[in-house]
Order: structure tokens, then sequence, then C-alpha cells
């Protein structure tokens, strides 16, 4: 039975041409020896005949229509679905880069301004700034012949002009714009009257009345005189001595460059002398700091009752410290000795008190 | 009939356009294939509107998966397929076909389809496929013998002598080894030829 159906199988592998060499050359052996095998092929052929000759039945209209009514309503676009869905991913994730960028740049210039903000060069950071871009007038003192003080507005006379091109221009005598150092004694005594006279004497023996001038106002008065550091520390030697008749005594040091002012409270005239013979505007802005926290410091010890009983007038300075520059950049220091202009004094004595 | 290559390569063609949402691709497809597979599920199933329904049902699922369709295997296969286990798992649900004994029509239309069957299988020539295909009454004859098989004998038999498909074509479509294709086909046509030869007897 087995055999049979081994030779069925060759016979139909062999009908239908399946068989490989060696079956087809064993077939056509058994076909040209075997009658019996010879005769199940015709049938098999016979078989395979009658099965292939049934007629084709063609498809009923019917089933189109249906198909086509399905395919109306069946999601065919499906695909174009996921590449719409591949589509929206895809610019998702380009925004989501874009963002990522932008998020980094903003960072890095964030990062960037903050390093260079530490790191920069001194003069970047600490620019004085401009009357011009600050909108604001600026003010310089002129001295006038008749004598009279009075700030001045140089915007308004000459708005081309900028204030830092007004600055550090040098002193023509009493007359004329002021371009050297000034600072401004404010003193209050009970006994104005003979302060008032020490005070006139003192500025006539410096020699410097002929630059000066002086205003009476009630209870105050004003002496306002212009020279060489030589000559303002003659006459604050002289001031000296009637020191003790005053009841405050406040110095305010003005910085020409940067437009800032130092208040020196309970000041000494030795401590003015000590800031003006300074040889530029920076080192008498920081010595005037110095003596200013000294003074502030002292004025808190306990025991500056027992200083006056013995008589130390604080004359002796204490070195303070001197902040050590902890920038990669060397501050920029002008030469010894500054320039014309800084050698020049203008000190404004302001005396106000009672008889 | 096209060659095998040309017919693959429109068939991938076609297939690509329908995932690309083109229902024209997919509608030419259809009306490529419907016809064909109407034909093979009605041999398989022998019922004309089980075969009408079927056959819709199978392109309802070819557009509904055409998407997922990998093209591991040919579009013709895949087709089949579907077709084919469809049909099979119907003929399994129970709606046996209504055979109807030979015997019972033992009228005289019949009597004269079994006189020309004999001389068939007793010529020593092969018939004339289109005399036998113009003999109503011997296609009957023939058509209730397929019917007597069992489901799977009679898809390999209309899978290979009427849809003319070669065995690796039939071991896809069945997803049965090439073996039991071989087997399963002798096996059907021996049993159809002893179910002829006790017609005629």
């Amino acid at each position: 039975m087995k055999e049979e159906l081994n030779i069925d199988e060759l016979l139909n592998s062999f009908l239908d041409g399946e068989a490989t060499e060696r079956e087809r050359i064993e077939v056509q052996r058994l076909l040209t020896h075997d009658a019996e095998v010879a005769k199940r092929m015709r049938e098999l052929e016979k078989c395979r005949m009658l099965v292939g000759s049934l007629p084709y039945a063609e498809a009923p209209a019917e089933i189109m229509k249906g198909i086509k009514t399905s395919l109306g309503k069946s999601p065919v676009k499906a695909p174009e679905a996921g590449v719409f869905e591949q589509r929206r991913g895809a610019r998702h994730l380009l925004i989501r880069q874009v963002l990522s960028v932008a998020a980094m740049v903003v960072l890095v210039a964030v990062l960037g301004v903050v390093i260079y903000t530490i790191l920069g060069p001194e003069g970047s950071r600490k620019q004085p700034m401009a009357a011009d871009d600050l909108k604001l007038p600026a003010k310089k003192i002129e001295i006038r012949s008749e004598g009279t003080v009075q700030p001045v507005v140089t915007k308004a006379d000459s708005p081309s002009r900028s204030a830092s091109a007004e600055r550090g221009k040098p002193i023509e005598g009493a007359k004329g714009v002021w371009g050297g150092f000034s600072c401004r004694l404010q003193l209050k005594t009970k006994a104005l009257t003979a302060v008032d006279a020490s005070i006139s004497r003192a500025i006539e023996d410096s020699g410097l009345a002929q630059h000066g001038l002086s205003r009476r106002d009630g209870g105050e008065r004003v002496y306002t005189v212009a020279g060489s550091r030589e000559t303002v520390n003659l006459l604050l030697g002289d001031l000296d001595g009637i020191w003790g008749k005053f009841d405050s005594a406040t110095l305010f040091v003005e910085a020409g460059e940067a437009g800032k002012r130092v208040v020196v409270g309970n000041v000494k005239a030795g401590q003015t002398a000590e800031i003006l013979k300074q040889d530029n505007s920076e080192a008498r802005i920081r010595v005037a700091k110095d003596i200013a926290s000294f003074n502030r410091i002292e004025k808190q010890l306990p025991g500056t009752e027992m200083f006056a009983a013995i008589g130390y007038k604080g004359d002796d300075l204490i070195t303070i410290p001197k902040p050590v520059l902890t920038s990669g950049e060397r501050p920029i220091t002008k030469p010894a000795g500054g320039t014309e202009a800084e050698q020049k004094v203008l000190l404004t004595i302001v005396v106000a008190g009672s008889e | 009939m096209q060659p095998k290559t040309a017919q693959v390569s429109e068939d991938s063609f076609l297939v690509q356009q329908c995932r690309r949402g083109d229902s024209a691709a997919l509608e030419r497809l259809i009306v490529k294939y419907h016809s064909r597979i109407h034909n093979t599920i009605l041999r398989i199933c022998t019922n004309a509107d089980d075969a009408a329904e079927l056959t819709q049902e199978t392109f309802v699922k070819v557009i509904e998966n055409i998407s997922d369709f990998e093209g591991r295997s040919g579009f013709y296969t895949w087709v089949f397929r579907i077709a084919v286990n469809l049909t099979l798992n119907y003929c399994q649900r129970g709606s046996r076909l209504a055979f109807r004994s030979l015997d019972a029509e033992n009228d005289e239309e019949n009597e004269q389809a079994k006189g020309a069957l004999k001389a068939v299988l007793s010529s020593d020539d092969l018939p004339d496929p289109a005399a036998v295909a113009a003999n109503k009454e011997l296609c009957q004859i023939v058509l209730k013998a397929l019917e007597k098989l069992d489901d799977a004998q009679r898809a390999v038999i209309v899978l290979r002598d009427i849809e003319g498909m070669n065995y690796a074509q039939i071991s896809q479509v069945l997803e049965v080894e090439l073996g039991t294709v071989k087997s399963r086909l002798s096996r059907a046509r021996g049993v159809l030829r002893e179910i002829l030869g006790e017609i005629v007897q």
C-alpha cells in the first residue's frame, strides 16, 4: 500500500511537472516496463484533465459592488495616517531640537556675560558714566572775577560737548573753568567772629587772598581759595591752631573724574593736609576714605575722652591695609606727581555758627 | 496570462501604491483577482451564495490588512491564503455542504452523463477539455465527485488542477510542507479516481 502511494506521488509529481530529473527517469522507466503503472498514469491524467476542464465560474457583479462599498467604508488611508503621524513626530522633534539649541545659546550668552563681569577688564566695569549718558545736567564750578561761586549747567550751554570733555580742563588762575582738585570744608563753631578773623588772616598770610573770595551770609562765612597744594597746606597749618574752636569739621572731597564724593567726618587739619598732599585724585579719594573710616572707628571707640584729656590729636594715622586686587588685570597707575591741573587745589571753607 | 515575474512586480507596485493610500491601485488589484478567488472558493465550498459572500469577505480582509502586508510572500499567494483559510474555516464551522447523492438523482440525464464519463475513462486517449466543459452533466458528475473529497484534499486539488498553482505556491497558501502537498494531492487524486470509477460501474 505504502509502495503504491509512493508510486502515486511519483506519478503525480511527473504529471504536474514537479518531478526531479532522477524521478522523471525513474517514472519513464516504469511506464515503459510496467503496463499497470502506465494504466494508472493514464487514469490520473484523465482525473486531472476532468477537474481542470470544469467551467470557469465568473464572479457575480454584486461581489464587486459589495467590495467597492466596503472599500468606501474601510480605512484604506491608514498607511497615510501613519505617514502623517511620522511627519508630525519629525516636526515635533525638529521644534524640540531648535528650542534646545536656542536655550543653549541663551545659556552660553548669559554665562559669557557673567564671566565677562567677573574677569573682564577693570575699566569696562567701572567706566564713569558721562552726564550725557545719564541725560542729567553736568555741573562744574566756574570761578568768576566778580567773586560769586555758582554752579554752571554745562549741557545747557553747549549741548554738543560731552561732560567728560569738560572734565580735567586746567584752571586759568582765579578765572575760567576749574579743572583741578576741589574740596569743601564744612565747619561749625560757637565763636564765629573770632574764627572768621582767624581764617581771613590765615588766608592772607598764606598768600591765597589774591586768588580767593569770601562771602558773608548771616551766620555763615564762605571762603573760596585756589592755589597749589603747598599754599593750601600752609593755610591748613595756620588753621590747625584754631581747630579746637570748631564743634564739628567735615570735609567733602570731590573725586572729579567719576563724580564721586567722599565725606570725611570729624576731620582734623592734619588729615585734610594729608589728603591734599596726595599726587592725584585717585590717591586723594583713597586716603580720604581711609581717614573717614578711621574717624568713624575712632568716634565709636571707648576712651575717646581719655585721648582728649592726654592731648592726643590723632595725627599719627593708622595705615589701614589696602584691599588686594584679585582680578587678573593690574590697575593702571598714573605716574607720581599727577598732572599740572591735579596739583591745583580749590578749597571752599564754609563756617557756620553763632557768637 | 502574464509571466510570473511581471505579475509579481506589478502586484508589488500596486501594493506599494495601496500602502500610500491609493484606492485606485487597490481597486485594480481587486479587479485583477476577484474572479479567480471567487472560482477557487466556489470549487472548494461548492455553494454559489456562500462563495460570493466569502469572496467579498476575503477582499474586505485584504483591504483591512494591506498596510500590514510585509511582502514576504507574493500578493497573489497572500490573497489566496486568506481566501482558502476563510473557506476552510467556513467548511469546518459545520455548514456542511449539502451533499446530494448521485444515486438519488438517478434520472435519464444522469445516465447520459455517466455514459459520457465511462467513455472518457475507458478510452485510451485523453478527452478533449472543450468537449468535457461543454457537457454540463459530465461537469456536474465531476463536481459531485469533488464534493466527496474531504476539505483539505479538495482544496489541494482545486489549487493545483483548477487554479494551476505549483507545489511551492500550494505549500505557501495552505501553510504546509511541500511533502504534505505531494502526499495530499496524491491521495486526493487517488480518491477521486476511485469515486469516478464507482460512478461509471
